[in-house]
């Protein structure tokens, strides 16, 4: 056919935006010699097991967190409508550290008690894996700046997210590393800075008086915490953290259990992710 | 009104326009996306004298490092006054106001509990006061330190670097130098920094090092060459007022001043 709509090239334009962006976070300027970073290009059912952790992450509709909340119904409504869109993975290795600058940042003296540290206890927090080398996780954003830039340079709308990078770390797309960031690339429907922004697909999904509740418990309050969830903890005392005091709603003993029930639900989707590749590739086997 | 742009000395060096793009630069740190949009990030430029300073304090901060490093800290001091302009980036929220979400970089910890208890605290709010410069001096960058802060720190370079790649400045984000501006108390406020050197020279003076770099570079050989030169000519007293030498042949003499 001679004349060719977006509708045709669209999702071309937008994976090369992706891969450009990709190549940008490999080829990226390194403060250290030692960052092993990948990348991965997301897009079609794929992404919907990312929407479907993402639900689970920001609780019955959006109770345990906002931001996550609006990310999750972005998602899943360019899903709905077949809205031609990618999500470019970022992810790297933050320990052990090669580096033997014993620098200090960490909070270990030198680089061998750090790494001593990642051998007796790498764990995973809430985002991913530490404990982390401060110089290579600063290369890791040097990266995902670098692709930030090289997709803005398409007119490609973007950004860059921990929600959709955890929802990718957590069903294995990046196996072995120790964080991973996404930049949700596209849709091109309404410009740069629409999509993943403003987000005018949320209008009327929240009331006044929701704003109100949040203005309330987060507005300049010096002893609170994070207030990306709208209800950030208080700081009541030096271990403020251990025992979650909310802010509006005092001690929150069911948190923990909160969160092993998201966990819980999280790690069914990991699994279910798991099966639906086997099944994948057991198609593609029996085709060829 | 003519502008001349050369490379030496002597002549007029870009010196201006580095700047500038080191300007644009900074402007891209300070806008670059952060984690929950929250500000930290600061700047600041420094030139001439200031990087001869900066060098110096490498060259004397080399010593307490082992030898493979301590070779970094002398050839990068070459770069450092080999170039116009270090673009240094702070983050002041790094040690003393953490991003509180229990992301796990710091400790594999669903709570910011490892950076809490390694400082001192009251009702959660980190005291760094408390902190005295001996035992910041023990090690470079006194953490522990907010590793989503620093995540951004690193986002914060890679928008700066983006400026001078488009801009076709020669730019290096260094360890060494960042150590220098950390020890020369450059952006006071932030605990956390990275330095990133800039130069407009017909060369790369990052690139293409040679062992033993801190004998071997072109500073050094312009300054022997100067050295050797103006002793040579001092070899042979020569009066060119008076006389014009011939060759050994007996051709070349100056018919005017035999």
């Amino acid at each position: 056919m001679p004349i060719l709509s977006e509708n045709d090239y669209a999702f071309d334009l937008i994976l090369q935006a992706a891969k450009d962006g990709a190549a940008a976070a490999l080829g990226a300027p390194r403060l250290t010699p030692g960052l092993k970073l990948e990348t991965r290009i997301v897009y079609g059912e794929e992404i919907g097991f990312m929407v479907r952790l993402l639900e689970i992450f920001a609780g019955p509709g959006g109770a345990y967190s906002q931001f996550i909340y609006g990310d999750y119904l972005m998602g899943k409504k360019f899903l709905e409508e077949g809205v031609p869109y990618a999500i470019l993975l970022i992810g790297a290795t933050t320990s052990p550290s090669p580096l033997a600058w014993d620098c200090g940042a960490c909070g270990y003296p030198t680089c061998a008690e750090f790494n001593h540290s990642v051998n007796e206890s790498k764990s995973a927090g809430m985002f991913g894996y530490g404990p982390s080398c401060n110089w290579l996780m600063m290369d890791f954003g040097i990266a995902m700046a670098q692709a930030s830039a090289a997709i803005y340079a398409k007119n490609v709308d973007s950004r860059q997210q921990g929600s959709y990078g955890v929802a990718g770390l957590l069903l294995g797309m990046l196996p072995g590393m120790d964080v991973v960031l996404a930049n949700s690339v596209g849709p091109m429907s309404r410009g740069v800075f629409q999509e993943w922004y403003s987000r005018p697909d949320m209008k009327g999904s929240f009331s006044m008086d929701k704003i109100y509740d949040m203005l309330i418990s987060t507005f300049a309050f010096h002893f609170g915490g994070f207030s990306g969830d709208g209800i950030p903890m208080i700081k009541t005392k030096d271990d403020w953290f251990w025992e979650p005091f909310k802010a509006g709603k005092g001690p929150m003993p069911e948190a923990t259990e909160i969160l092993q029930q998201v966990l819980e639900q999280a790690g069914e989707v990991t699994l279910e992710y798991e099966q639906w590749q086997q099944a994948q590739n057991h198609g593609e086997e029996g085709a060829t | 009104m003519k502008e001349k742009i050369y490379e030496f000395e002597r002549y007029h060096r870009p010196k201006n326009h580095t700047l500038e793009v080191a300007r644009l630069a900074a402007n891209a740190a300070m806008t670059a996306p952060k984690t929950g949009g929250v500000d930290g990030v600061e700047c600041e430029i420094l030139t001439g004298d200031d990087l001869l300073s900066l060098a110096d304090t490498m060259e004397q901060e080399s010593h307490a490092f082992p030898e493979s490093t301590k070779r970094r800290f002398l050839y990068e001091a070459v770069m450092v006054r080999e170039s116009d302009a270090c673009l240094v980036v702070g983050h002041y929220r790094s040690a003393g106001t953490p991003m509180d979400v229990g992301c796990g970089f710091c400790a594999g910890r669903m709570d910011c509990s490892f950076v809490y208890n390694a400082r001192k605290t009251e009702h959660g709010q980190i005291d760094l006061t408390a902190v005295t410069p001996e035992e910041r001096r023990k090690v470079p960058f006194n953490g522990p330190m907010c590793v989503v802060r620093n995540l951004d720190l690193g986002i914060a370079v890679g928008s700066a670097l983006v400026i001078t790649q488009r801009l076709l400045v020669d730019a290096m984000p260094l360890y060494t130098v960042s150590v220098a501006a950390q020890r020369q108390g450059i952006l006071p406020r932030s605990w956390m920094k990275v330095a990133i050197l800039m130069a407009s020279r017909q060369k790369n003076p990052y690139v293409d090092i040679l062992p033993d770099y801190h004998l071997h570079n072109l500073s050094v050989m312009e300054d022997d060459l100067r050295k050797i030169y103006v002793t040579l000519r001092m070899v042979y007293w020569y009066d060119y007022k008076s006389w014009y030498p011939k060759w050994d042949d007996g051709s070349g003499s100056d018919p005017g001043k035999e």
